[in-house]
């Protein structure tokens, strides 16, 4: 499956664009999807433990599995601290 | 009422909307850019957001504060865009039976969206220009 993952603020700059597409099998997990992100973006790689992930608007963990259709976004750390937006 | 504009906002797009009966104690907050940002002079700030997920976590944290503090209402509405100086970014109203309720309440709106909101800021100064959050 391709999935289309938005990114946002810093990470849409130093990607250079705001949506990437990503290939990856069904049930992929978010780690997975990171892993083959930063070989298309490896500007974002660095921030790796600084992002959330959130799929269809929710923040999900790295284990979470995708499925088609699903709505990826990265989200760099929001200014009032924590990066988990819980 | 919770939302993600693009124009010009005021306390005047929140308040009445949470006018009503019951409330006893009406506390508003209003988040403005601005000049002196950690020691650096701002000319503006470019609000950029995950607009859809954005208004979700607005109503996720009315809910919240209907949990914490019971029958309360809230409305909120950040903007997005290019801000000068001066101009307000976000505006949040809170009524409660009673004051102690509303200024609670209200504090925690305003606290737990700079933790939760996926908005992001860039300031942008004689000295260059920084996404905060980004670290140094």
């Amino acid at each position: 499956m391709v999935l289309k993952v938005r990114l946002f603020a810093a990470f849409r700059e130093l990607a250079g664009r705001g949506e990437v597409e990503v290939d990856l099998p069904d049930g992929g997990e978010v780690e997975q999807l990171l892993q083959r992100l930063f070989l298309l973006c490896p500007q974002l790689q660095p921030y790796h433990r600084a992002m959330a992930v959130a799929v269809n608007q929710r923040v999900e963990s790295w284990q979470y599995q995708l499925r088609a259709g699903d709505e990826v976004a990265l989200l760099p750390p929001v200014s009032g601290g924590r990066s988990a937006h819980v | 009422m919770f939302k993600v504009v693009d124009s010009q906002i005021g306390l005047g797009d929140v308040l009445p909307q949470v006018e009503e009966e019951y409330g006893g104690a009406i506390v508003t907050f209003s988040g403005t850019v601005r000049r002196l940002s950690r020691g650096r002079r701002i000319d503006y700030i470019e609000y950029e957001g995950y607009r859809e997920m954005a208004e979700a976590k607005l109503r996720q944290i009315g809910e919240e504060i209907r949990q914490k503090w019971g029958e309360t209402k809230t409305a909120i509405v950040h903007r997005l865009g290019h801000l000068q100086v001066g101009e307000v970014a976000v505006v949040i109203a809170v009524s409660a039976p009673h004051r102690r309720e509303a200024f609670e309440a209200c504090r925690y709106a305003i606290e737990r969206l700079k933790e939760i909101l996926p908005i992001w800021k860039k300031e942008v100064g004689e000295d260059g220009s920084t996404w905060v959050g980004m670290g140094p």
